[in-house]
C-alpha cells in the first residue's frame, strides 16, 4: 500500500497497531461488517452483497451507527 | 414535599397525582373492542407501539427522487487497510460498488462527485478514477476546498471538472521514506506508481506528462518539500480542470449533460425505429 496524501503519515497511521474486532451481523438480509462501539450499539464497517442497489442504501452507509438489540435462539 | 424535589418546584407536590390519575384516564381502557363498536383496533400487543408511533413523531414531506447521484469523497481515500478511527476515510470497497449500482440503476441519470480531500492509498484511488472515467452516465467533479495527492486523478476522471475559485489542489510526487507499507521499496516501483498517476492525470486532461512532473517536483513553492500547490483558476489555466465555479455550476452542466444523452438515446431510438419501419 502506498499512501499519496498531504498529511503526515505519522498522524494518518497512529494507532494502526491498536487491536480492533469487527463483527458479521445481518441488517434486512444484508451480511454487513459491524465494529462494536457500546453495549448495544455498533458502526457499519463495511456491507457484503453482491446487489450493487444495496451500496445506495444511506442506512448501511460505513460509519452509520446500528443499534445491537440481543436475541435468544433455542439451540 | 418540596425537599423531594430539592428546587422547591411544584413537580413533588404532583407526582402522586398521574400515578393515580393514569389508572383512570390511560387510554388502554378505551380500546377495549367493544362489541357495539366493529372495526375498532383489537387491543393487542402490536397495536400499543404502533399508536405510540403516531403520537409525536413529525415528519418531513418526501423529497422527490432525484435523478443524480452524490459522491463526496472525503479525508482520506481508504485502501486495503483500514485506518484508524481518527481519520475520516473514503472506503473504496463501498464506493466501488456504489459506482456500480449508480451506471447500472435507470433512475439515476447524473453523477456529481465532491472532493474535498486530502489523498489516500493510490491504488484504490486510481481504481476509483477508474471506475468514473469508464462510466457511461454523465459525471461532474467539483473540488472544494482541498483536492490533494491522489484526489487529482478522481477529479479529473468526471467528464466535465469544476473548482471553487479559493479551493486548492497540491500536486506533489509519490514519497519514498515510510509511505511503503508491506511492498519491495524500491526507488523503480516506487517511480512506476507515479507514472501511473501521471499519466493518468495527462490522459484526461490537457496537460502534458512532462508539465505535470514538473510541477511535483518544483523547488520554492512548499515549505522544505517539493511541489506545486494550485488554487482554483492555477488549475484551470494548466488544463487540469474544465472551469472555476460552484455548486450552481456542477449542477447546471450536469443537467446539460443529461438532457444531451437523452436527446442522444431519442435520437438513436428514432433511427432505429426507422431503420425497423
Amino acid at each position: 500500500m502506498i499512501l499519496y496524501t498531504v498529511l503526515p503519515l505519522e498522524l494518518v497511521l497512529e494507532g494502526i497497531d491498536r487491536e480492533r474486532t469487527f463483527t458479521n451481523v445481518e441488517i434486512n438480509g444484508i451480511n454487513v461488517v459491524v465494529e462494536q462501539v457500546s453495549a448495544n450499539e455498533a458502526v457499519i464497517v463495511r456491507i457484503i452483497s453482491t446487489d450493487p442497489q444495496h451500496f445506495l442504501d444511506p442506512s448501511l452507509q460505513p460509519g452509520s451507527r446500528v443499534r445491537l438489540t440481543p436475541s435468544l435462539v433455542a439451540r | 414535599m418540596s425537599d423531594r424535589c430539592g428546587t422547591g418546584c411544584t413537580l413533588s407536590i404532583s407526582s402522586p397525582a398521574p400515578a393515580k390519575l393514569g389508572g383512570e384516564i390511560s387510554p388502554v381502557p378505551e380500546k377495549t373492542p367493544s362489541p357495539g363498536t366493529p372495526g375498532e383496533v383489537p387491543d393487542t400487543p402490536e397495536s400499543a407501539p404502533a399508536s405510540l408511533k403516531q403520537l409525536g413523531e413529525m415528519r418531513t414531506p418526501p423529497a422527490p427522487q432525484s435523478n443524480i447521484h452524490v459522491m463526496t469523497i472525503i479525508g482520506q481515500i481508504e485502501g486495503h487497510i483500514v485506518l484508524p478511527p481518527q481519520n475520516k476515510s473514503t472506503k473504496y470497497e463501498h464506493v466501488i460498488p456504489q459506482l456500480v449500482a449508480v451506471e447500472q440503476n435507470p433512475a439515476i441519470e447524473g453523477l456529481l462527485v465532491v472532493l474535498n480531500t486530502v489523498g489516500g492509498d493510490v491504488e484504490a484511488g486510481l481504481a476509483i478514477a477508474e471506475m468514473i472515467e469508464s462510466m457511461s452516465k454523465p459525471s461532474v467533479s467539483l473540488v472544494l476546498g482541498g483536492g490533494h495527492s491522489i484526489a487529482l486523478p478522481v477529479a479529473v476522471s468526471c467528464k466535465y471538472r469544476l473548482i471553487a475559485s479559493t479551493a486548492t489542489v497540491t500536486v506533489h510526487p509519490l514519497r519514498l521514506s515510510g509511505l511503503v507499507i508491506g511492498v519491495p521499496q524500491t526507488y523503480e516501483y516506487l517511480e512506476k506508481m507515479q507514472d501511473r498517476v501521471i499519466k493518468f492525470v495527462a490522459e484526461h486532461t490537457r496537460i502534458s506528462p512532462e508539465k505535470f512532473r514538473e510541477l511535483m517536483f518544483r523547488t520554492g513553492e512548499l515549505v522544505r518539500d517539493v511541489g506545486t500547490v494550485l488554487v482554483g483558476s492555477d488549475a484551470v489555466n494548466l488544463g487540469l480542470m474544465d472551469a472555476v465555479g460552484g455548486l450552481s455550476d456542477a449542477l447546471a452542466a450536469l443537467n446539460r449533460m443529461i438532457e444531451e444523452r437523452r436527446a442522444g438515446r431519442a435520437e438513436v431510438a428514432d433511427r432505429e425505429a426507422g431503420r425497423l419501419q
